[in-house]
């Protein structure tokens, strides 16, 4: 599995094999704080790579430090170019399904919710409306999945909704275009 | 602009007979408990409504969302061919959107891509006229309120509240003189969930139309294109409806579109409560086709987003009202 998570990293997994990772994020705990720690991995080695110093030997303390701070660190943050497709698109499905977890979980009724296809769940539902605090502020990005974009300007394009200057819809759905061609 | 957002918000009113829904137009059930909407309140909207075909304008606004702001340059131009616009978006990557009339090309330089959408609005309804905004009326009670002051102009406040949990509110800020819509906020009771405003904005006076032309345009020509085409289908003719949509949402036209990287057209089913859009998308799943997980994202914003799949497709319900909304309609997706 640590294997897979790194081939995440690194963007060698193939759209499927991507999501199917990702997937797997929202159920454990483990391959979240995995995933996390790969990345202050990679942080640290970065930073010893440019200072040619000792790498710092108290990484996991770091981690949580982190961690505590800075939550939103979940959501891999900054890209190296050379970086492929693909792990654009499997950053940002991670982002998503990470804050999606969250607010499910704030639910607590994640797993009813996560896996329930049967058409009714009006209780559920009600219990997220209601228990779903303000969508926190923090820095993460949370984008969606990159076809989703599609659908955001579709909707976009007739949707009647909020009461705003002719493109500010646009640019709320293409912002998130921007943020996933951007990684 | 609000010029849209009204028209199709009437629009629920009108097209609703045509696609004749299940639902038979009931009188709304709350208004014994709730006041109705105030009249004067409705005028004002109606103001906002017309306000953009008469009026040009120059100014400066923010989007602000969660912690994100984001800073906007736009520039309106009315003339005898009707409402051109230039949106630039000034804050991180460049963005541009130029709207003439119904057509919107958005240009996004970083992926070289230029996105087009014709409005299919217009092309349905050639003359929209100002309808009773009944459904309005049954999910929002509209009142008036005191005035403000937003960038150096007076304005009437205008508040939709919801008058249940599934959908959210607004507060308008509207130009007394003009009906120009300065500020706008979607509400969740007392939080903000996004909001615009103006902080600079000069209105009327000629604009060189030179200005409203995009400066990608001679590049744009080498960047990928891709068009949301749209072909709106006969009510039923998709072979999926939405069963249990909650309360005041209605379907207001079912069409196929074209969406980028798609070899085929995918099913859009739009909802509207007069106010709030909510999408449903349907499409087969394929190998190709890397999908999220099922679940509940959430976009910028208002946006909510669902996903789950139904026998072998993947259905995606998407609009700026509460998660449990998004849920309970993509839930209630079935095939006929």
């Amino acid at each position: 599995m640590k294997d897979r998570i790194s081939a995440l990293m690194d963007g060698e997994l193939d759209a499927a094999e991507a999501v199917n990772m990702v997937s797997q994020f929202g159920k454990t705990d483990r391959f979240r704080d995995e995933w996390a720690i790969y990345h202050m991995i990679s942080d640290v080695m970065g930073q010893s790579g440019q200072t040619a110093g000792p790498i710092p030997t108290d990484i996991s303390r770091r981690v949580s430090t982190r961690l505590a701070v800075e939550p939103t660190v979940l959501a891999p943050r900054s890209v190296p170019k050379q970086k492929t497709k693909t792990y654009a698109i499997a950053a940002s499905i991670t982002a998503a399904a990470v804050i999606g977890w969250m607010n499910l979980q704030v639910a607590e009724q994640p797993a009813q919710l996560v896996a329930d296809n049967s058409p009714a769940a009006p209780a559920p539902a009600q219990t997220v409306a209601t228990a779903m605090p303000p969508i926190p502020a923090t820095s993460v990005s949370v984008s969606a999945p990159v076809h989703i974009n599609d659908y955001l300007l579709a909707h976009r394009a007739f949707s009647p909704g909020t009461a705003m200057p002719g493109a500010v819809p646009y640019v709320r759905a293409v912002a998130e275009s921007r943020e996933i061609s951007a990684r | 602009m609000i010029r849209y957002a009204l028209p199709a918000l009437l629009l629920a009113a009108v097209v609703q007979p045509l696609f004749a829904q299940n639902q038979p137009n009931s009188s709304p059930p709350s208004s014994s408990q709730q006041p109705s909407s105030s009249p004067e309140a409705l005028e004002w909207l109606h103001k906002i409504a017309a306000a953009p075909q008469h009026y040009n304008y120059v100014g400066t606004f923010i989007y602000s969302s969660g912690g994100d702001i984001e800073t906007s340059r736009i520039i309106h131009l009315v003339n005898e061919g009707g409402e051109h616009e230039k949106s630039e978006v000034l804050d991180g990557a460049p963005r541009e959107i130029i709207r003439n009339n119904d057509e919107m090309k958005c240009y996004l330089p970083e992926s070289r891509t230029v996105v087009t959408e014709k409005r299919w609005l217009r092309k349905v309804f050639p003359s929209l006229l100002p309808q009773p905004l009944t459904d309005l009326d049954e999910n929002y009670v509209v009142k008036k309120g005191g005035q403000e002051r937003i960038s150096d102009y007076l304005c009437q406040v205008i508040t939709l509240e919801p008058r249940d949990d599934k959908r959210y509110g607004q507060k308008l800020w509207v130009d007394a003189n003009t009906g120009l819509l300065l500020k706008a906020a979607v509400m969740d009771k007392d939080r903000v969930v996004e909001q615009f405003v103006f902080t600079e904005l000069k209105i009327g006076g000629d604009i060189d139309k030179e200005l409203l032309k995009s400066k990608y345009l001679a590049q744009a020509d080498r960047w990928r294109s891709t068009n949301l085409i749209s072909t709106s289908t006969g009510s039923g003719k998709l072979g999926w409806e939405i069963k249990d949509p909650p309360r005041g949402f209605r379907k207001i036209v079912e069409m196929k579109r074209n969406l980028s990287d798609k070899s085929r057209p995918v099913s859009h089913i739009a909802l509207s409560d007069g106010l709030a859009a909510v999408s449903v998308f349907i499409e087969p799943m394929s190998k190709k086709i890397s999908r999220p997980g099922e679940g509940l994202y959430h976009s910028r914003g208002a946006i909510n987003i669902y996903t789950r799949t139904v026998s072998d497709n993947m259905v995606t319900t998407v609009g700026e009202v509460p998660p449990a909304t998004v849920m309970q309609i993509g839930n209630s997706v079935t095939s006929r």
